[in-house]
């Protein structure tokens, strides 16, 4: 589901962030990425997702190679991913329902559709009775679990979270983890960077550490 | 959020000024020419006939004007008649003077050409300076007057105001493009946030540039509506003034609003304007990576 090979990235003056990454994740995999900040975690991610292009190498994420598409499809391609971020990314002025709406509002889904898909993934992330409110008169954890259901409402095939657990109290932390969880028991790949390690050797799942933008454990299962 | 609307509701006001201005200009614009073009279709040549004329030597002159290229109608204005519109005109200034041989022969009789209607004002100038170097080499004809210096006079002038106006309604233009380019500016800078999720869900760029799009070209539309609803107020007023106090000048009944078309044309222009700056803008600082910049 999600492929690197040889994967480098290299900014101005000889900075390298990612050296000859090499890395697979399986379709329904639930895999931690580990390591300490500035390690490369997040250029990682940014390659994933395709918010940045490798300097070479290939990153092939849901069967596409992301080099190869140009604009609209790579606008396309983030329709069948899901991404959770650390600061959550709603927006202030929607409600709960309509941030969870927006992929589906995006796909073009009718509304009587879009109506009953977030209805439902609000119920499993417990937020139904919620959905009218604003987010900053929520929790955090309340907003990273809309945040949560919104990457799956569309129920993409990866969903890559960067820290979700980052801005949250150990109990809220092992909340989102669980939910994740969840997500991949239905088939979604997931693909977790994080700085708990108690929460990684807890839940004894696969584990990536990247070190100075190379991965040093867990490249390939 | 209050700062972007202020910003807008400035942005929409100045924008309605500047359009206010141009279809000002463009409503002058288009009724001096139609000023000169009913002038022109008034304008008469007046030849006056020499007084030894036999009365076929003037029937055979007037029957020659007929058959002349441009010439609508031939009116010949004996010596009798001639005078007895002078006396009825000098009625009040002159209330003794009457119908004598001797004034009768100071009178002199005359021949008034009035032209076709050509395509434009312009034309009907030269067809008329051209008739009367015409007219003027008829054995017969005296004198010939035609009002001709003031008509081109105000042709130059109109053809300068006009050139003054489109230069103005240019810069105006200009302006409000940039104007509302700097509204919709702060607008994706306020929503960038916004923006930045869209683009991670898989928002299309013409999905994103859209809103900003049709808000530009609401504003233009809706500016261009207000500016028009000012023009046509500011139309009637003019007009009830030139009615009923100015009324030596039939101004009144020759100035005209804009059709109907002209006023569509003008919502289309505006609606454009409103468009052309935000896709401008747009061009500019969407580029599709803006989520890019953030660190994840």
């Amino acid at each position: 589901m999600i492929e690197l090979s040889h994967v480098y990235k290299t900014y101005s003056e000889n900075i390298h962030a990612l050296k000859n990454i090499h890395l697979f994740i399986d379709k329904s995999e639930f895999v931690y990425l580990t390591g300490p900040s500035g390690a490369g975690k997040s250029t990682l991610f940014k390659m994933i997702s395709a918010f940045d292009l490798p300097t070479s190498g290939q990153v092939k994420v849901a069967g596409q190679i992301i080099s190869d598409l140009d604009k609209k499809e790579i606008a396309h391609f983030r329709r069948k991913i899901g991404v959770v971020f650390q600061d959550f990314r709603l927006i202030r002025h929607k409600t709960i329902f309509e941030n969870v709406a927006l992929p589906l509002v995006v796909k073009g889904e009718r509304n009587s559709s879009i109506t009953k898909k977030v209805s439902e993934v609000l119920d499993q992330v417990g937020l139904y009775t919620k959905k009218e409110q604003f987010p900053e008169f929520i929790s955090g954890g309340e907003q990273q679990r809309t945040a949560i259901a919104r990457a799956i409402v569309h129920q993409p095939g990866v969903l890559v979270a960067d820290e979700p657990t980052g801005n949250l109290d150990p109990q809220l932390s092992e909340e989102i983890m669980d939910l994740l969880e969840k997500v991949c028991a239905r088939g979604t790949t997931v693909f977790v960077a994080t700085h708990n390690h108690e929460i990684v050797h807890r839940r004894k799942k696969r584990t990536i550490e990247i070190k100075d933008g190379s991965i040093v454990a867990g490249g390939i299962s | 959020m209050n700062r972007n609307r202020f910003l807008k509701i400035s942005t929409f006001l100045i924008t309605a000024c500047c359009f206010t201005i141009m279809a000002s200009g463009f409503l002058i614009g288009l009724n001096l020419k139609k000023a000169i073009g009913f002038w022109g279709e008034n304008l008469e040549i007046v030849g006056y006939l020499d007084h030894s004329l036999s009365n076929r030597s003037r029937t055979e002159i007037v029957g020659r004007l007929k058959t002349m290229e441009h010439v609508r109608k031939v009116d010949y204005v004996s010596e009798e008649r001639s005078f007895n519109e002078f006396v009825s005109q000098s009625a009040s200034l002159l209330p003794g003077l009457q119908l004598d041989q001797d004034m009768l022969s100071i009178a002199p009789a005359s021949i008034v050409i009035t032209l076709q209607d050509a395509a434009n004002p312009n034309e009907n100038l030269e067809n008329i300076a051209h008739l009367a170097s015409e007219i003027e080499k008829i054995e017969g004809i005296q004198e010939v007057s035609y009002s001709s210096d003031i008509i081109q006079k105000f042709s130059s002038l109109t053809t300068v105001t006009a050139v003054v106006l489109y230069i103005m309604g240019f810069i105006l233009a200009i302006s409000s493009i940039l104007i509302i380019s700097n509204s919709v500016h702060a607008s994706i800078s306020h929503r960038r946030e916004e923006i930045e999720i869209l683009e991670l869900i898989g928002a299309t760029p013409w999905m994103i540039r859209k809103p900003f799009l049709q808000e530009a070209g609401a504003i233009g539309i809706i500016a261009g509506v207000v500016a028009l609803t000012i023009c046509k107020f500011i139309f009637a007023k003019v007009t009830k003034i030139f009615s009923t106090q100015i009324t030596m000048v039939r101004i009144s009944e020759n100035i005209d609003f804009f059709s109907t078309g002209d006023c569509l044309m003008f919502l289309l222009i505006a609606a454009g304007i409103g468009t052309l700056a935000a896709f401008l803008c747009l061009n500019a600082i969407n580029n599709n990576w803006a989520a890019a910049k953030r660190t994840v």
